[in-house]
């Protein structure tokens, strides 16, 4: 019979994905204090990474930002800043509401340390069995594996979950889960915010289910 | 000129290359698990007729990752008053870890709120409240207690406009129209 094992969820990162037409250029330090979207003292101290017409890359305390011209991503950079994170980029595209969006990405990402190499192998056997690779290579190994379904209570959109052995914890799994809402789906650009703004706790609290689950299950 | 060199000095802005389904993805950078770097077209330069151009690439920064944490505690409260000549503020707060938790009222004293979110401490102001521990880059343990009141946005336009349709829609179903409120 299997115990429960301790797997910890040591890194935990969530972040949001627009993709559509952005102009990288407005969505700056300056402007995002200058609309009380993040406090003063925040858009003060940004680190700025860099700001051009096709890309702007900065991280102010708490949240990363990353804007090209074709994709918009905000990830949190403190844990529990879940929340914020989704007030901040809906506040962003409420005053930029003439953007064009295509698509959203509500994501978790995720690293566990497992308690050993042997549960850290478990996993990756569970996911990708070795057998049918043992006759035609040697020494197989998981590197990536993607997943696609959907979530029952939400299922207009297309749940991507990826796995990888982790490159930050050491033995460690990557988890990533990615909810992807494309427009035509979710009756144009107003339902991905209205979205966002209403399936946003569920999602960050099903993709922690969905990996926690899978990786015990692995490592059992 | 044959076509495709002037089909090579238009390039789109951010045009990225790869597959159509690329361009609409919306995980997170595929190689940042790597610590390889994603790159985007720059604005074409100007080309000479008759020279083929490609677009400068720029290296986008690596990604960014959160500190290892564990988070002990979550609430989101809502101010219900302001006490004590404004050193104090009393709040309702809900508990997001353990939701089936009755919600509570306590009293938090204003030095535990960032100079930054002062202002917006108000009666009916909304804020979230997290504790837990951080890891530092030595692996040195830290407590954490973190008040940040929401800026929420306000309601677009469209959508004022889309709630005052609606009102007028039920209104009329009802039967309360412009007309029954001249009394």
């Amino acid at each position: 019979m299997s115990q429960e094992l301790p797997i910890k969820c040591e890194v935990d990162a969530a972040s949001i994905v627009l993709r559509g037409s952005f102009n990288p250029a407005i969505i700056q330090p300056r402007w995002l204090g200058a609309k009380g979207l993040v406090m003063e003292a925040e858009a003060t101290d940004a680190k700025v990474e860099i700001i051009t017409p096709d890309v702007s890359s900065f991280a102010m305390g708490w949240v990363h930002l990353q804007v090209t011209t074709d994709k918009f991503s905000a990830t949190a950079l403190e844990a529990g800043r879940a929340r914020s994170l989704r007030d901040l980029v809906n506040g962003i595209f409420g005053l930029l509401e003439h953007t064009p969006l295509q698509a959203l990405g509500m994501n978790r990402t995720m690293h566990f340390r497992l308690p050993g190499e042997v549960e850290w192998h478990a996993v990756g056997d569970l996911l990708v069995p070795k057998d049918p690779w043992k006759e035609l290579i040697e020494k197989p190994g998981m590197l990536s594996v993607v997943v696609q379904g959907r979530i029952a209570a939400r299922p207009k959109a297309l749940t991507n979950i990826k796995v990888e052995p982790s490159a930050r914890i050491k033995p460690g799994v990557f988890v990533e889960v990615n909810e992807h809402y494309g427009i035509t789906e979710i009756g144009g650009e107003e339902g991905l915010l209205r979205t966002l703004r209403d399936a946003w706790e569920d999602a960050q609290q099903d993709a922690k289910r969905i990996a926690e689950k899978m990786v015990a299950k692995g490592a059992g | 000129m044959s076509f495709d060199e002037r089909e090579a000095l238009i390039m789109p802005r951010g045009e990225l290359a790869g597959r159509a389904e690329e361009k609409v993805a919306t995980g997170t950078n595929p190689l940042s698990e790597k610590g390889l770097l994603e790159s985007v077209p720059c604005t074409p330069v100007l080309a000479v007729p008759g020279h083929e151009v490609s677009p400068p690439k720029v290296l986008l920064p690596p990604p960014h990752f959160p500190r290892r944490a564990e988070l002990l505690q979550e609430w989101d409260g809502r101010v219900l008053a302001i006490a004590n000549g404004g050193k104090e503020l009393v709040a309702l707060l809900r508990d997001l870890t353990v939701p089936s938790n009755p919600e509570e009222e306590i009293t938090l004293d204003m030095m535990e709120v960032s100079e930054g979110d002062r202002p917006l401490v108000l009666k009916g102001a909304l804020f979230y409240w997290t504790i837990g521990y951080e890891y530092g880059p030595g692996g040195q343990l830290t407590r954490f207690s973190r008040i940040r009141f929401r800026r929420i946005p306000s309601l677009s336009r469209r959508e004022l406009d889309a709630a005052r349709q609606e009102g007028e829609r039920l209104a009329a179903l009802f039967g309360y129209g412009a007309s029954a409120g001249d009394k």
